[in-house]
């Protein structure tokens, strides 16, 4: 479904992404993983065609992206850091977000919207809320539209622990329809019982992608937390 | 492309700054026309104001906005949208907003000149 052939991305002298070869399909979710500045939201940002790459190129549905813009239509982007304009209400940004999409996406999906009780608080200016309510926010603007590919950074940082399990439940749900979810998180106790593939990236390379089975079977290590632990120690940085 | 103009006045219309801007320019033709008998000065004081006012707020204004306006477009960019699109759109609804205030300015002239020659 999403194909990105040697991609590579230089900001200066900094290398952030070093020849990014990745296949990813239906189906699968895949958690991307590695250090902090490791090149993760970078990648994500090109898939998204925030960033261009420097060269390489990336496909969706075997459509090169490069100067496309529709096929983020089928993409539900959750940022790392929620940032709407300060004057406007949450009410406004979901009716201005309805209204830019209800072409492409007929179909609206408000679970999230009910769950985490953001109507009771819709007249609120964006500059009030707290980074967990921001969060909320953005959430539940990367499901509202039902898109076939979830991009999710860093997903429940600052989210409470309920909110944090409502958040997961979604995934779940998402990744049982059979849709092509991406997740960056350093909590990887809540990543393990979500994915099935993992990428491993590091100072801008691509480590390895593989599925956790192999990865499990690689280390020897049940739990993710862990078989990451020892790949990390095993290069270090 | 019509809705992003229309979040974009919306935003710009609560905006502080061109209440301000459209509340100065009133008050500057208002007080030219008043201060001056003959309208003709007045007609000269107000073309200086748009030569110099005008142009200088439009470009500073425009600047900060679009600089303060950062997640607004990066909340877009992740939507399916076209990018020349989506800087028109923030072009045309600066553009709109400000427009509105300096023809505020220029009608009021219009409606109060025909009023000085039928007094005289």
């Amino acid at each position: 479904m999403i194909i990105a052939t040697n991609v590579t991305k230089k900001f200066g002298k900094l290398t952030a992404l070093n020849n990014v070869s990745v296949t990813c399909n239906r189906g699968q979710s895949i958690s991307l993983i590695g250090p902090n500045g490791s090149g993760k939201t970078t990648f994500i940002k090109c898939l998204l065609g925030m960033v261009v790459p420097d060269s390489g190129f990336i496909t969706f549905n075997q459509q090169n992206i490069s100067h496309d813009w529709q096929y983020r239509q089928h993409i539900g982007y959750m940022p790392q850091t929620g940032r709407y304009p300060e004057n406007m209400t949450i009410a406004q940004i979901f009716d201005m977000m309805k209204d830019i999409r209800k072409k492409t996406n007929p179909v609206l999906d408000e679970e999230l919207v009910k769950l985490f009780e953001l109507e009771n608080i819709s007249s609120k200016r964006m500059r009030t809320l707290s980074g967990g309510t921001r969060q909320k926010v953005s959430a539940a603007l990367a499901f509202l539209f039902s898109p076939d590919v979830l991009i999710l950074d860093e997903p429940t940082a600052g989210l409470d622990p309920v909110a944090t399990e409502i958040l997961k439940d979604k995934i779940r749900k998402e990744k049982a329809k059979g849709k092509l979810l991406f997740i960056t998180s350093h909590i990887l106790s809540d990543l393990e019982d979500i994915i099935t593939e993992v990428i491993y990236m590091q100072d801008g390379d691509l480590r390895f992608h593989k599925s956790l089975a192999q990865l499990q079977e690689d280390t020897g290590e049940m739990r993710l937390s862990r078989a990451i632990a020892q790949v990390m120690q095993k290069r270090p940085s | 492309m019509k809705k992003i103009i229309k979040y974009v006045l919306l935003d710009l219309l609560r905006n502080k700054i061109v209440l301000a801007y459209t509340v100065l320019l009133l008050v500057i033709s208002f007080s030219v026309f008043n201060l001056e008998d003959n309208p003709s000065k007045g007609v000269l004081s107000l073309l200086n104001i748009i030569l110099i006012i005008v142009p200088l707020v439009s470009i500073v204004f425009s600047t900060i906005y679009v600089y303060n306006a950062t997640e607004f477009i990066e909340l877009l960019v992740a939507q399916p949208l076209k990018r020349v699109s989506l800087w028109l759109s923030i072009f045309a609804g600066l553009s709109l907003a400000l427009c509105f205030a300096f023809l505020l300015v220029l009608l009021y002239p219009f409606f109060y000149m025909p009023l000085l020659n039928q007094e005289e």
